[in-house]
């Protein structure tokens, strides 16, 4: 087996148990916080009898070790328990509303990383000039501010009172395209249907932007930082003094070696976003995971509770693996170590 | 080569934009929907129906916004207002309120007759009435129903579990459907403004695997993306978590002015600024009545939004924990409701509203003019806390609590403002937010349960019962409507005699004397009715009030004005 390959099946066999580990932990805090979720569900009027018939048919009654063992076993042919708000299978809830955060979060990470990257080079490559100072400025302009809070601006500007551009709510305004992906921006241009593309990118700029700007702050800091770092060492005098351009410098040799850094908060902001992305949801009525989570915490809907977490679990642990491999491009030196 | 490959990727580049500028231009792009409706024959037609929309509520179409996720419309599912208003345009109730008189009137059902002491209910239905498929709806499928709504056991079931045997609903004939409940309730008929019916040949056909012996899964399944009603919208999309799309029944039993809606979307937006603005700038016709009083008086200055205020049968009280020290004493409980200062709450916190005397909202029958409302008055508060076996160091010792909801204003408004009056005797309060699911399992034991809570009780039928039995009948203790735990012998007998009073005078006078136990009791602080606000367009015509949990919302009443 290749490193590559090697690198894979570690990584998978360590996965395994972080995602054991997670959903035993997740299920035994949803289950013991106070409260009293069966009856949240069927309201204030449903008799005790309900009640208990409810408990029965989801074995709350049952010691928490075989509640566990009976969820796992069912989790693992797909069926990740019934929600007590929507009634559904959460495996299914989560099919329907995953791939709208995936999107929003995904488009929210090219923003950043489109962004970001080239503004922390500009900033390097011009220290201590407007440039430099003005990314310091929306550096930390992007990480002060609260993300649903740069949304509900963006509403106000884009989609309100000043400029009607942009559509204050939704995924879509139409109907969604055909279904490949569950991702409209890709379903709608493998359709070939451009209207539809243009309306789902409309509906996504502003939640995107609105989420991914703390992100791209980070990488924008981390990206200057590094070069100016990379900026002083010896290769880098040597290019100059064999008279290659500036740009084939700073963003072919200089940049992957500063990309490092800039990689591992991208990996984790990933991650993170995919379970935090609820505030923007919110203000947006995006009809993502994210909301549906925040939604199951506060409803104690526990079942929905295990089922996001261990979703968040696995975009970590993915992106983890993914940020892992692509050291090894950026970074021949982890290459060769593991072979 | 690295000259040929940026041209290679600004060649790539244009084409993408450029086939993106033609795609734009060209005629529509929107993929349509299939939605799966009924044919004359029970049977499925696939139809299609193309949901892209100029704009928010432009056509013949409304876009009405709620906060809450709704991911069933099955009409015996329903457990809350939300819930209610979804699907109550799919399928009609057998009775409605007539919002003229606030009275309970036939509408699926035009007459009814009760025998055997009121435990044979007798319903005529009404002839000629369609379901959505074509079939007409008989005696058979109010039955049907009933049973099912019976076995499922959820939500709005909890209303008559209690009374009718599962399988007990039955067909006399075609025109006649027979309710047989254990016990005498004579509420049953106004009761039944939450029970909708489902077209039972339909929904048998759709019958998966299931819990419910023969009938399987009595079609839940089915139902949570179908619609199988005679209500006047049919199902026309729904995308999960973001919107449901009503679309005209054309044969409607009740027929169509000619402005009515041809669509209703019912979109979700959780966030209230985002409400707010779709508001303003007219890309929502209609919000729900839940959000905050400053919210609908924010709306309200704006020209182009009406918000109707109207008294509310929702009844804003503090339930006083009759179980546990020191609120076990009557008059300790007799002071706390003293020392409020009600006319804040009602002036400056709710902005307007009823003063409450009991828990009977006074718009029904049964409720009792002759009580006074509590009033603030510091020295009958001292005297009752003279007079009760605590001192005030001995109840500051134990140390009294007041829990609510935590995104509710009004209600750590009351606290806060609860906290001062109390402190003028002396008194220490503890003022606790708490998520509902906290506060709900709070509510399930005595010891749990706080000394004050901030509770809003709604009405599900127009019934003093509801009111009454729900809060203070002993099967009913351990929900948030029951928090004061209080009951008596004398007090349950009344209840119970109640229900099986079918004369409604003689009903009335029972519902005043229980009402007069809990005057002289005070198991809670009955505050206010507060105001019931909403807000639309006003560009939407057809508003009319009944007063029971979203029979407002019903979409056919409204019509876009010329």
């Amino acid at each position: 087996m290749s490193s590559f390959g090697r690198l894979i099946a570690r990584r998978l066999f360590h996965a395994v148990f972080v995602l054991l580990g997670l959903s035993v932990l997740i299920f035994s805090i949803s289950r013991v916080i106070p409260g009293a979720p069966v009856r949240l569900a069927l309201g204030p009027t449903a008799s005790q009898e309900q009640v208990m018939k409810v408990r029965r048919e989801m074995k709350l009654d049952e010691p928490i070790y075989i509640q566990y063992f009976a969820w796992l076993q069912d989790a693992l042919h797909g069926d990740w328990g019934q929600s007590l708000v929507t009634g559904n299978n959460v495996f299914y809830d989560i099919v329907q509303r995953f791939p709208a955060t995936l999107e929003l979060v995904l488009v929210a990470m090219i923003f950043a990383v489109g962004v970001g990257v080239p503004a922390g080079v500009i900033a390097a490559t011009h220290e201590h000039r407007w440039q430099d100072h003005f990314s310091r400025l929306s550096a930390l302009f992007g990480v002060s501010m609260p993300r649903f809070w740069i949304a509900i601006v963006f509403q106000i500007v884009f989609a309100g009172a000043v400029f009607s551009l942009l559509p204050l709510r939704g995924r879509i305004a139409g109907a969604p395209p055909p279904t490949v992906t569950h991702l409209y921006l890709v379903d709608s241009l493998l359709a070939l249907q451009f209207g539809t593309f243009i309306d789902a990118l409309t509906h996504i700029v502003m939640p995107a932007i609105a989420l991914g700007v703390a992100t791209l702050a980070q990488v924008m800091r981390l990206v200057r930082s590094d070069m100016i770092e990379e900026g002083a060492k010896n290769y880098v005098t040597a290019e100059k003094a064999f008279g290659l351009p500036g740009n084939l410098i700073n963003y072919k040799y200089k940049l992957k070696n500063a990309f490092t850094s800039a990689l591992t908060i991208i990996g984790l902001e990933f991650g993170f976003l995919i379970g935090n992305a609820f505030l923007v949801e919110l203000v947006f009525a995006w009809p993502g995971m994210a909301r549906y989570g925040v939604n199951a915490i506060v409803k104690q809907d526990f079942n929905a509770i295990v089922g996001v977490t261990i979703v968040v679990g696995l975009a970590f642990v993915t992106t983890n693996l993914v940020v892992d491999l692509m050291y090894g491009y950026f970074d021949p030196r982890g290459r060769i170590q593991e072979n | 080569m690295a000259s040929s490959r940026r041209q290679f990727l600004k060649s790539a580049g244009a084409g993408v934009i450029a086939a993106s500028v033609a795609g734009c231009t060209s005629d529509g792009g929107g993929s349509e929907t299939t939605t799966t409706t009924e044919d004359g024959n029970g049977g499925d037609t696939d139809t299609t129906t193309n949901t892209s929309t100029s704009g928010g509520g432009g056509e013949n179409e409304m876009i009405y916004l709620h906060d809450n996720l709704i991911d069933s419309v099955d009409p015996a599912r329903h457990t809350d207002f939300q819930t209610t208003v979804a699907s109550m345009n799919f399928y009609d109730q057998v009775v409605t309120i007539d919002p003229e008189t606030g009275k309970v009137k036939g509408n699926l059902v035009t007459e009814y007759n009760t025998k055997n002491d009121g435990k044979k209910w007798n319903l005529t239905i009404r002839e000629g009435v369609p379901f959505h498929s074509g079939r007409t709806m008989e005696a058979s499928d109010v039955a049907y129903s009933m049973n099912r709504t019976l076995a499922v056991g959820q939500g709005i079931a909890s209303i008559w579990q209690s009374i009718m045997e599962k399988g007990s609903a039955k067909a006399v004939d075609g025109k006649t459907a027979q309710f047989n409940t254990t016990t005498p309730y004579a509420p049953l008929f106004a009761s039944l403004v939450q029970f909708m019916v489902v077209n039972g040949k339909r929904v048998k056909e759709n019958e998966e695997s299931g819990d419910y012996g023969d009938h399987g899964d009595y079609g839940k399944a089915f139902l949570e993306k179908h619609s199988a009603g005679t209500g006047a919208y049919k199902l026309g999309a729904w995308k999960s978590g973001d919107e449901i799309v009503y679309e005209k029944f054309d044969d409607y039993w009740q027929g169509w002015e000619d402005n009515n809606f041809d669509r209703v979307r019912f979109q979700l937006v959780p966030e209230v600024s985002t409400v707010k603005q779709l508001m303003k700038q007219g890309e929502a016709d209609m919000i729900n009545p839940y959000h905050g009083t400053s919210t609908y008086l924010e709306l309200k200055k704006e020209d182009n939004i009406v918000v109707p205020e109207e008294t509310s049968p929702r009844l804003f009280n503090l339930p006083m924990n009759t179980r546990r020290e020191p609120t076990d004493d009557v008059n300790v409980r007799k002071a706390l409701a003293h020392a409020i200062d009600y006319q804040t709450i009602v002036n400056d916190i709710f902005k307007g509203g009823t003063r409450a005397n009991g828990p009977v909202p006074p718009t029904l029958p049964g409720h009792n003019d002759d009580i006074e409302p509590v009033k603030q008055d510091l020295e009958k508060a001292q005297a009752a806390l003279d007079k009760s076996d605590y001192s005030v160091d001995e109840i500051n010792n134990i140390g009294l609590t007041y829990d609510y909801l935590s995104n509710v204003s009004t209600e750590k408004k009351v606290g806060l403002l609860l906290q001062q009056n109390l402190s003028e005797l002396g008194l220490d309060l503890e003022v606790k937010p708490e998520s509902w699911a906290t506060l709900s399992g709070n509510f399930q034991k005595p010891d749990t349960t706080a000394h004050l809570s901030g509770i809003f009780v709604g009405m599900q039928f127009p019934s003093a019962d509801q009111a009454l039995y729900l809060a203070h009948h002993p099967s009913a203790m351990g929900t948030y409507i029951s928090g004061s735990w209080f009951t008596t012998d004398e007090l349950t007998s009344i209840l119970e005699e109640a229900r099986k009073t079918i004369d409604p005078e003689e009903r009335r006078q029972l519902y005043y004397e229980a009402q007069e136990i809990l005057a002289d009791a005070y198991p809670c602080v009955y505050l206010l009715f507060p105001p019931y606000r909403m807000a639309y367009n006003d560009s939407i015509g057809g508003w009319k009030y009944y007063g029971i949990s979203g029979m407002q919302f019903q979409w056919r009443n409204f019509y876009r004005k010329q």
